[in-house]
Order: C-alpha cells, then sequence, then structure tokens
C-alpha cells in the first residue's frame, strides 16, 4: 500500500515579523513530506514509487530569494535555512512543487523598520 | 626522510582504500589530499557545471563528521565572506541518484549560504560547488562517515 498525497501539506516556517532595513534575517522552513526515493519497496516487494517536492522557491516582493531543485537525495520533511535581505514591507512567499505537479504555498508578512 | 615516509604512506592508502574503514584512517597527508579531493569534487560536478574546470576554495561546506544515521544530515553550504553567487550545488556521490540539490541565489538573498538536510546512502565526500557571479567555478569537499546509511536494505 503506498501513502497517497495529501491535498494541504503541512509546513513549519520561521522568520521574524519585523527586521531592520538593509539588514538580513533567517528563514527558517520545513515541509512535511515523506520525500519517497522511488528505490524503497513495500511489504509486497513493490516499488514505492518517487514522490519528492523537486522545486522550492522563496520569493520576496516578487523578487527571488532562491530557487532551488531538490533531488532524492533531500531527506524526508525537507528543511531549508537562508538569509533574507531585509528591504522594504510586504510579503514572503514560499512555494514547494511536488512530482505530482501540486504546488504548496506559504506567505508571511515581514515589516521593515 | 619525511619524502620517503610520505610515498611508503600513500602506496599503503592506494592498496588498502578499499577495505579500510575511513574513521580509522589518519587525515591524509595535505598535497595528497587535496589532489584527490580536487578528483572528486570535479567528477561529481561534471554534469551540473558542463565539465568546465573547478577550483577548489571559497566554497564553504559544514557537514558532520560522524553521522549516526544516514536519513537526514544536516549541513551548511556557503561561500567565504558572505559573496552571493550565481548558484550552489550539493552531490552525494556514493548515493544511488547523487545530484542532491541545486540552490540558485536572487537579488533578495542576504548571503550566499543555506542550511539543508540531506540523505546519505552511506560513508562518502560530500561535494559542493559554486558558480560565482563572476562565472568562475569553485568547490569544496567533507568527508562523512554515516554509520547507519539511508534505506541500508536497499542499497547494501
Amino acid at each position: 500500500m503506498t501513502e497517497t498525497a495529501p491535498v494541504t501539506m503541512k509546513m513549519l516556517v520561521k522568520m521574524p515579523a519585523e527586521a531592520n532595513k538593509g539588514e538580513a534575517f533567517e528563514l527558517r522552513a520545513i515541509a512535511m513530506h515523506p520525500m519517497e526515493n522511488g528505490l524503497r519497496r513495500d511489504m509486497d516487494g513493490k516499488v514505492i514509487p518517487r514522490k519528492i517536492l523537486n522545486r522550492f522557491v522563496c520569493r520576496y516582493n516578487g523578487e527571488t530569494v532562491i530557487d532551488c531543485d531538490w533531488g532524492t537525495a533531500v531527506a524526508a520533511n525537507p528543511y531549508m535555512a537562508f538569509q533574507v535581505k531585509a528591504v522594504d514591507s510586504g510579503t514572503v512567499e514560499l512555494e514547494w512543487t511536488d512530482d505530482d505537479g501540486s504546488v504548496h504555498r506559504h506567505s508571511a508578512a515581514i515589516k521593515v523598520v | 626522510m619525511a619524502a620517503a615516509d610520505g610515498i611508503a604512506r600513500r602506496d599503503v592508502l592506494a592498496g588498502a582504500a578499499a577495505l579500510t574503514a575511513a574513521a580509522l584512517v589518519p587525515p591524509p597527508a595535505l598535497a595528497q589530499g587535496a589532489a584527490q579531493a580536487a578528483n572528486v569534487a570535479a567528477s561529481a560536478l561534471r554534469q551540473a557545471f558542463g565539465g568546465r574546470p573547478v577550483q577548489l576554495g571559497k566554497v564553504k561546506l559544514a557537514v558532520p563528521v560522524l553521522a549516526e544515521n544516514g536519513n537526514s544530515v544536516q549541513m551548511t553550504v556557503g561561500i567565504e565572506g558572505g559573496a552571493v553567487p550565481k548558484r550552489i550545488v550539493l552531490v552525494a556521490p556514493g548515493n544511488p541518484y547523487p545530484a542532491a540539490a541545486e540552490i540558485r541565489f536572487g537579488p533578495r538573498a542576504a548571503r550566499g549560504e543555506a542550511t539543508l538536510r540531506l540523505r546519505l546512502a552511506r560513508s562518502q565526500t560530500v561535494v559542493a560547488g559554486a558558480e560565482l557571479a563572476d562565472g568562475s567555478l569553485w568547490a569544496a569537499t567533507a568527508e562523512v562517515t554515516v554509520t547507519s546509511g539511508a534505506c541500508a536494505e536497499t542499497f547494501e
């Protein structure tokens, strides 16, 4: 039996609500996803098909912070931490793309003072 | 005397490389280690960088020396001085699918640095390559000993 895709994906995102203009702030994000690498077998010996998040993008007011391609070597519940340049108040958007084509999004407001 | 020792150790290392537990071998002589690392990096990054020459340096790759469990090994990759590169590529040559991640940095990235967690199927030398803003290619390697690899039952 293979696990079916949850329509909504849980995610945990940590970033400050406020940052100083021109400074960097850290964003940490975990997506709850099994990252099935397509190499494992189930109890009946059948290969469990590959199903991973293959792309992760972070945008800040529409401009790219990072844009990642992920392979099967990325661990389950993929974690990513990186530094964002605080420029203007606005929205930080995160986007994960699943092998099945579904896109999971999260956005958070940032106030730049 | 010192040179003779160096050669003897090289021969021993080369001959026993396949059988020796990496954890028990003292760090190899600097020159040899660097040459080896350069080779590992070059072959690991051939696909990502289209075979263009890659130099060791400028890239920082912090990986635990010993990972108890290969299912999730946290590592931080970055550029010395925090410069923001065009992209950073992470390769795990000992995995069934070595291409682990490619991180492209955009105008809102404050530092060319990222932390993520990879699955490592076995003990191996993880390679990070970076294409800097000027187009030059740099790399770093880090040896990781994995006591229990990810999905051990699949890749004996």
